[in-house]
């Protein structure tokens, strides 16, 4: 058992150097860009003592559909010219790819500025309240899914092509100053979910610019009976 | 006097010995059920449709309401050898309410006044083909589906005559899909001819349908207690024999459920408990 830890650890590090991650993070550590493609082998998590920082340019690739489960914090420091990239590592890449970011929990403590995220199923923030700016989000399934989530900011990102731009389940978080066209839906909004929006420009997105379940001021149960039968409709 | 009573005697005598012979004849062969197909002929389906549902989720319970009254045109457009006719479909009024979505049956009814379908019926009233919904939005538009309507309220022959009485089976089998269910409904339909009056003929039919649903990770759908899983429910139809054409149809049905759903992220179930019923009423306009 001893034999097979020493082993695991060498082969941790050996794809390390080369480039590649998988695992839990035992420390506060830092993406730069010297090491890119930084290739994704395997889930990844930030516990919740320790943070992962990624710097300007980092590119991020995802070998399988695998996750960055943050319950600490992770931070994204691309600018303006040299964004961070978050993307599939498939030769023709598609939405699904990869899994997505996960901030998780109410100790998350995360920022995004500058980054482009394409091809993951679901950026999920549930319970926690991740400062996301000025990012774009191409092609993901939801580019970022809002679950008991009330204090989220989401400003001025651009978010176009993905299935659902924001959507929000229990979740009020402050979508401002965003850009959110030619998704399936811009906005989705269930189960009481009421997110501060402003200054936005949200159109051509093709089933519903936003969608909202008539849920806001309304108790958990009727938010269910509203959610219920607006899945069940068309059965009968 | 005498004689004239004698007369009458046995004209009753010769009349009552004429039905003794007659009545079992026709009870034997029974009735021919048939539509009649003459290409370009036009009539209207009037049919309104009433869906109310209620949720209940912990002590919760809401109630919802869909109500239609539509207008729609139908032409034969052609019959085939085998005498199977296709149909050609526009719906000329609809009136909607929808307790929930007021506000989205303008912008739906807009798209089905310019829609047109085409249905193809057997001579004994299955459905064998129904098109022209495929390029609607599916979630809008599934309220106005003539096809599920037709499923619950249309009759569906025997293929030879039946005495009154004599109950028939016919089973058909549609898709579903909502944004959580994706299968097939069967509907098993038991008709039988109660009485003829003149022309027309009186069927009823009692109503099963059943879910035949892949399994799911996301959901459960169980019968209440006490409950049977699916709709179940009666109808009755006026047919004229002679012209082979429907008069009208009324049906009723009722389905009793518990939903469980997992919350995405927790996994945590939610329950509601579902009851819906919907009366139909289809009368044909010539």
């Amino acid at each position: 058992m001893k034999h097979f830890f020493i082993l695991s650890m060498l082969f941790t590090i050996t794809l390390s150097q080369a480039g590649s991650v998988s695992g839990a993070i035992e420390q506060n550590t830092v993406w730069t860009a010297d090491k890119n493609p930084i290739i994704v082998s395997g889930n990844i998590e930030v516990p919740e003592s320790l943070s992962l920082k990624i710097e300007a340019g980092v590119v991020v690739k995802f070998d399988g559909y695998f996750h960055i489960l943050v319950r600490g914090a992770l931070t994204v420091t691309g600018t303006q010219d040299n964004q961070v990239l978050f993307t599939s590592n498939k030769e023709k890449p598609a939405t699904d790819d990869w899994n997505g970011l996960i901030f998780y929990g109410e100790k998350c403590n995360s920022t995004l500025s500058y980054c482009t995220i394409k091809y993951a199923f679901k950026n999920l923030a549930w319970k926690s309240s991740p400062v996301i700016q000025n990012c774009t989000f191409t092609s993901n399934n939801y580019a970022l899914y809002c679950s008991f989530s009330n204090s989220a900011k989401i400003l001025s990102n651009i978010m176009e092509k993905n299935q659902f731009g924001v959507y929000c389940d229990f979740s009020s978080p402050l979508i401002q100053k965003n850009k959110i066209t030619n998704n399936n839906y811009g906005i989705y909004c269930i189960l009481s979910s009421a997110p501060i929006v402003g200054e936005n420009t949200i159109n051509s997105n093709t089933e519903k610019d936003i969608y909202l379940d008539e849920s806001m001021g309304k108790n958990k149960s009727e938010n269910i009976n509203n959610h219920v039968w607006d899945l069940m409709k068309g059965l009968f | 006097m005498k004689t004239r009573t004698l007369i009458l005697k046995t004209l009753l005598v010769a009349a009552l010995l004429g039905m003794a012979v007659l009545v079992p004849a026709c009870a034997k062969k029974g009735v021919a059920l048939r539509f009649n197909y003459i290409k370009g002929k036009e009539f209207k389906y009037h049919l309104v449709s009433k869906v109310t549902t209620r949720m209940a989720t912990d002590n919760t319970v809401n109630k919802y309401l869909i109500e239609i009254d539509m207008v729609v045109r139908a032409v034969i457009q052609s019959i085939k050898k085998n005498g199977d006719a296709e149909m050609a479909f526009t719906y000329e009024k609809i009136s909607y309410i929808n307790s929930q979505e007021p506000e989205k049956s303008v912008e739906t009814i807009k798209k089905l006044k310019n829609a047109q379908l085409f249905i193809t019926l057997t001579p004994y009233g299955e459905i064998v083909d129904f098109k022209g919904l495929e390029d609607l939005p599916h979630m809008e538009i599934e309220d106005f589906n003539l096809f599920k309507i037709l499923m619950k309220a249309h009759p569906i022959f025997p293929y030879s005559a039946i005495p009154i009485g004599k109950k028939w089976d016919r089973q058909q089998e549609f898709p579903i899909e909502n944004a959580l269910i994706k299968g097939n409904m069967l509907a098993y339909k038991r008709f039988v001819i109660m009485d003829t009056i003149g022309p027309v003929a009186k069927i009823n039919s009692e109503i099963t349908m059943k879910f035949d649903l892949p399994e799911q990770k996301n959901f459960s759908l169980q019968a209440d207690e006490g409950e049977r899983l699916g709709f179940f429910g009666n109808g009755n139809i006026n047919f004229d024999i002679n012209r082979g054409e429907m008069i009208d149809a009324k049906a009723y049905v009722f389905g009793k459920m518990i939903l469980t759903l997992k919350h995405p992220v927790t996994g945590d179930p939610l329950v509601t408990r579902i009851e819906t019923t919907q009366n139909i009423d289809l009368a044909i306009e010539q």
